[in-house]
């Protein structure tokens, strides 16, 4: 339902005889936090036992580099108190564990200790529906002129759902990401769809389908519709500082942003015909 | 406190009425156009022997009670020739005017506008009145006349900016403007997502901002009341208006009935940039456009009763392919009869009728969504002259709403939505008031007065039920507002009631004359509003939903005191109006970060109440007389919100701290100025300047998901650059038009001619080209020339 917003922004963008440039803005920076990207992910069909967790910090905002953090230790337990490590390998900030053991709907707890400081965050792991066809139309957007890839699955009745949808366009920055809740096709065949004009034949395009939590539906949605940074038009809402499940428990004031998640996805490469 | 008020309101009128014991008579009547019979409002009739004034009402009656002898009354309002009348008073009198408008005959062309100056006498403060005819003059954006907008060059207006819809005064939300036409309630003022207003300025006879010193029998709005007022129609001989512009055009028929008894107007307006979608190859399945329809009949019975019949039509239609739908607008149908008991009470009975309606079309994603608010009015007000000194105002209504939030149907049966329907909600809101007008001596005028209002929410609804009844929770670890989950629901059939409230509303206003140039005047006024527009937007969108108070959502109560000065300079030749007002809003809805508003079921959930604010300082100055007229205003002033924690625990919004709200302005400055060169040209030029929209910008970033988050900080820290705007105009009466029937007129216009591209947002995010992040500013308009013809026969 929260597309809806979107659709009449895009809808009053065509109609306004408007111009658009990029300015000059002088920006205050407020101080850094700690940012905690540890999305669980289970591929249907695999073992699930190669996962990544990420640190980085927040930075000024015209700063082109995404400072990452190093020598924190990183662990994730189940509710047996089965403890799995997360080291850094290669790349600075990025922790990975080979031997993670996922299950539906088990309790997972995060801990990471940094310079005396610990952090934790606690979440279970959802399962998602399977993608069963994904399909193309030439005539699809709102503008009808673009090609549109929508995807499709079978939400389960009688038990409320929540998603993720990600399309990523190989070769390019933009990726399309949505969420939603199954309110409006609860138990129904249902579908993700994204649209884009400037594809060709033979382009590839990754579907995944996330399930999620409620809390993170929640975070998510408000990412993303952050993520287009509008700020202040007549029709904007105000954005704020969006919070995650990470808790600071050596100090609840110093918080870190950033979300703690499990679940499945599915996931499937298309190529444009 | 209800019985000690009502007290006080009987002595007084024990004493205004026990000070009548000399042998009186009433001198009463109407007051028209003499060549259409169209009654005219609030024209200034002097008595000149005993330096006394009445005006006409919203209906062109009058009626005043002097002691016996004879008088030289004096009729003069904007545009008119001055009518005198010797009479001598030894009976009751029933005297008519018929004014006759000057200027298009007179060959010296000087404008003397009486309304305009500043009422010295009158307790009337934080007031403004613009003619219709000087709204016509000002200088627009693509030449379309626009009602709303010539309110933001008022002082203690102000707006979110270009291509923004509503008004805000001073520094309340575009939802506390209560918007009657002929006495029904506007819900959404504009065409166009704001572009545009709703008003076709043709049909439009008079209108009346009040920003503070609000009458008793207006209410159910925090911070004003707009009342305009649609023309009856000529009922001496048929003729027709109308215009040519670049957006839309406009015609307006009029004429008789019944020969000085019965008169019908109706009026269209339709909006065709449209077609020129259809000539792009790009754009020809997309369309966009608004039409409106104003329709009256008026009907006078005899001396003693005057019916009226209006009614508003309006929509909004958009179209994206066959993918995308969206239609919006108003209906209002009103029946009103004014009857006169005696030549000193007068009454009118008013059965209102207007709804809003909201649909939109998603066949891409397969549904259809309807929305809208229904409301039905009944209302009986009488004033009663009773003395040259005092007159009593009171009145009952009652409205009954009845709010749909959201119906949802698939559009067709291979869609995958399943139909739904958010629960309906209804509502009843009575009330009955009671004020006075009392001069207590030549220099000191009073009106006070006292509204009670009440409210009940109706079934048939659904209740939904939470722990300690509190629909939001803050969790502590995260330190977020959360939805809470219900634990039950409640039933309750119709007409039952889920929830009342009640209020008293006091109003006073006091004036005092220095002598005829000078006077201080203060005022105070409470107002409830007790319907909320549901939005967290800076100015509002047509799908905004209006909640009606209930369980969880308190009536916003607002406290408005106002202090004026105001003087008349060179024999009224310039006016001079300084106000100061401070204003508190009890209950004031602020919505927890990121509530998702549309198609919410449970919008208790996102919700806290808050309060509100705002203070300021208006001046205006204006040249009142000659060629070049018009003026200054000025506004400085401040507007902010607060949502503290409930509990020790809780944050609050933005800390529990006051913040900017989004109508904060710091200045305003307006300038408006018509010049009359000849008969021929005549040129106007606007100049605009505020302080820049509050926003909140990124303190920061991080990357999530291999996107670029901008991290916020607290709401409305920022602003956007200052906004300013000068537009000039020109209008040309071609000289062969004396004596003919058919008369024309051009304007020409540019807005914005020096080409400022104000911001109407800052966009920050990544540019997915080249990896960098940036500010994108979204400017709408640019310099905008236009032109239109005007005409009339």
């Amino acid at each position: 339902m929260k597309k809806i917003a979107s659709y009449i922004v895009i809808l009053m963008a065509l109609t306004l005889s408007s111009c658009e440039e990029v300015i000059d803005v002088e920006l205050e920076t407020a101080e850094t936090r700690l940012v905690v990207e540890a999305p669980i992910l289970w591929q249907k069909n695999t073992s699930g036992r190669t996962q990544r967790i990420k640190l980085s910090t927040t930075t000024s905002f015209f700063n082109e580099v995404i400072p990452s953090v190093s020598g924190a230790k990183v662990t994730v337990a189940n509710s047996t108190n089965r403890v799995f490590n997360f080291n850094e390998v290669d790349i600075p900030g990025e922790y990975y564990c080979s031997n993670f053991v996922p299950e539906i709907n088990e309790t997972y707890t995060l801990t990471i200790e940094l310079n005396g400081v610990t952090y934790t965050a606690t979440e279970k792991l959802q399962s998602v529906a399977p993608i069963d066809e994904v399909t193309q139309d030439d005539e699809g957007g709102i503008t009808r002129d673009e090609i549109q890839i929508k995807t499709f699955f079978n939400d389960p009745a009688n038990e409320l759902n929540f998603y993720l949808f990600q399309y990523a366009y190989k070769d390019e920055l933009y990726q399309n990401l949505s969420t939603t809740d199954d309110d409006f096709f609860q138990g129904n065949r249902f579908f993700s769809l994204s649209s884009k004009d400037d594809i060709e034949v033979g382009d590839e395009v990754t579907v995944t389908h996330y399930g999620i939590s409620k809390t993170y539906y929640n975070y998510l949605s408000i990412l993303i519709k952050i993520s287009g940074g509008d700020s202040g038009g007549p029709f904007q809402s105000p954005p704020a500082t969006v919070r995650g499940n990470i808790i600071n428990t050596t100090n609840k004031d110093n918080y870190a942003l950033g979300y703690f998640s499990l679940g499945e996805i599915d996931s499937k490469t298309y190529t444009v015909q | 406190m209800f019985s000690k008020s009502v007290k006080t309101i009987i002595i007084v009128l024990f004493i205004s009425f026990s000070s009548f014991a000399q042998s009186k008579y009433t001198l009463s009547g109407s007051i028209t156009d003499g060549r259409s019979n169209e009654t005219l409002i609030g024209v200034n009739l002097y008595i000149s022997e005993l330096n006394a004034t009445v005006s006409t009402n919203q209906y062109g009656f009058y009626s005043i009670t002097l002691p016996e002898g004879k008088y030289t009354v004096i009729a003069s309002y904007l545009g008119f020739e001055t009518n005198t009348k010797n009479i001598d008073l030894n009976n009751n009198l029933r005297l008519n005017f018929a004014l006759l408008s000057s200027g298009e005959e007179l060959q010296e062309v000087v404008i003397t506008d009486n309304s305009k100056k500043t009422n010295i006498r009158s307790t009337e403060m934080s007031i403004n009145k613009l003619s219709i005819s000087s709204i016509k003059k000002m200088p627009v954006v693509l030449g379309e006349v626009d009602v709303i907008k010539s309110l933001l060059l008022l002082p203690g207006v102000t707006n979110a900016g270009e291509g923004a819809s509503g008004f805000n005064v001073r520094g309340g939300g575009a939802d506390q403007n209560l918007i009657l036409l002929d006495e029904a309630t506007i819900f959404n003022s504009s065409h166009v997502f704001g572009f545009f207003s709703v008003f076709n300025p043709d049909a439009i006879k008079d209108l009346k901002l009040y920003k503070g010193g609000i009458p008793a029998n207006f209410g159910g709005r925090a911070a004003s009341v707009l009342d305009i007022y649609q023309k009856d129609g000529n009922s001496k001989s048929f003729h027709a208006n109308g215009g040519i512009g670049l957006i839309s055009s406009r015609l307006l028929l009029e004429g008789p009935i019944v020969k000085d008894k019965g008169s019908f107007l109706i009026g269209g307006r339709s909006s065709y940039a449209h077609l020129f979608l259809k000539l792009s190859e790009e754009n020809k399945d997309n369309s966009a456009y608004f039409y409106d329809l104003n329709a009256k009949l008026s009907y006078k019975l005899n001396p003693n009763n005057n019916l009226y019949f209006s009614g508003y039509f309006g929509r909004d239609v958009f179209a994206i392919s066959e993918s995308f739908s969206n239609t919006y607008g108003n209906t209002t149908l009103n029946l009103r009869w004014n009857h006169l008991f005696s030549d000193k009470l007068f009454s009118n009975f008013s059965l209102i009728y207007s709804d809003y309606y909201y649909g939109l079309d998603l066949n891409f994603i397969g549904f259809k969504w309807d929305s809208g608010i229904k409301n039905y009015n009944i209302k009986y007000d009488f004033k009663n002259y009773i003395s040259d000194n005092f007159k009593l105002s009171y009145g009952v209504n009652a409205i009954y709403y009845s709010f749909n939030p959201g119906t949802i149907k698939p559009s067709d049966e291979e869609s995958g939505i399943n139909p739904d329907q958010l629960d309906k909600k209804y509502a009843f809101e009575p009330a009955l008031y009671i004020s006075a007008e009392h001069d207590l001596s030549e220099k000191i005028a009073l009106t006070y007065g006292l509204r009670y209002s009440l409210f009940y929410r109706l079934g048939q609804s659904t209740l939904n039920l939470y722990e300690n009844d509190n629909p939001v929770i803050f969790n502590s670890d995260q330190q977020i507002y959360e939805k809470a989950t219900p634990i039950g629901t409640k039933f309750y059939d119709k007409n039952k009631v889920l929830k009342s409230f009640d209020n008293l509303e006091p109003r006073l206003a006091v004036s005092y004359k220095f002598n005829d140039d000078v006077a201080i005047k203060a005022s105070y006024n409470r107002m409830v509003q007790y319907l909320q527009l549901i939005s967290n937007t800076s100015s509002p969108t047509p799908l905004d939903i209006w909640m009606p108070s209930d369980n969880y959502i308190k009536p916003q109560i607002a406290d408005q005191v106002a202090l004026g000065y105001f003087r008349n300079f060179s024999t009224n030749k310039y006016s001079l109006e300084v106000e100061t007002y401070y204003k508190k809003v009890q209950n004031r809805l602020d919505y927890i970060d990121d509530a998702d508003l549309i198609a919410n079921d449970a919008i208790e959930q996102v919700i806290l109440n808050g309060r509100m604010r705002s203070y300021g300082l208006e001046v205006m100055l204006r040249k009142n007389e000659g060629r070049l007229n018009g003026w200054i205003s000025y506004t400085l002033s401040k507007s902010e919100q607060q949502t503290p924690g409930r509990t020790a625990d809780e944050l609050g919004i933005n800390n529990g701290e006051w913040y900017r709200s989004i109508y904060d302005k710091t200045h305003n400055i307006a300038v408006t100025a018509s010049y009359q060169q000849s008969k021929k040209w005549t040129y106007g030029a606007n100049f605009a300047l505020q302080t820049g929209q509050p926003v909140t910008y990124p303190n920061g970033q991080y990357s999530y998901l291999g996107v670029i988050i901008p991290n916020y900080g607290l709401r409305n820290d920022n602003r956007l650059p200052t906004y300013h705007h000068l537009d000039v105009s020109a209008t040309l009466t071609p000289t062969k038009n004396q004596g003919r029937n058919w008369k024309g007129e051009w304007v020409f216009s540019i807005y914005n001619l020096y080409n400022r591209k104000n911001a109407a947002s800052i966009n920050f995010s990544q540019n997915l080209d080249t990896g960098a992040n940036e500010a994108l500013k979204t400017s709408i308009f640019g310099i905008v020339p236009a032109v239109s013809y005007n005409f009339k026969f």
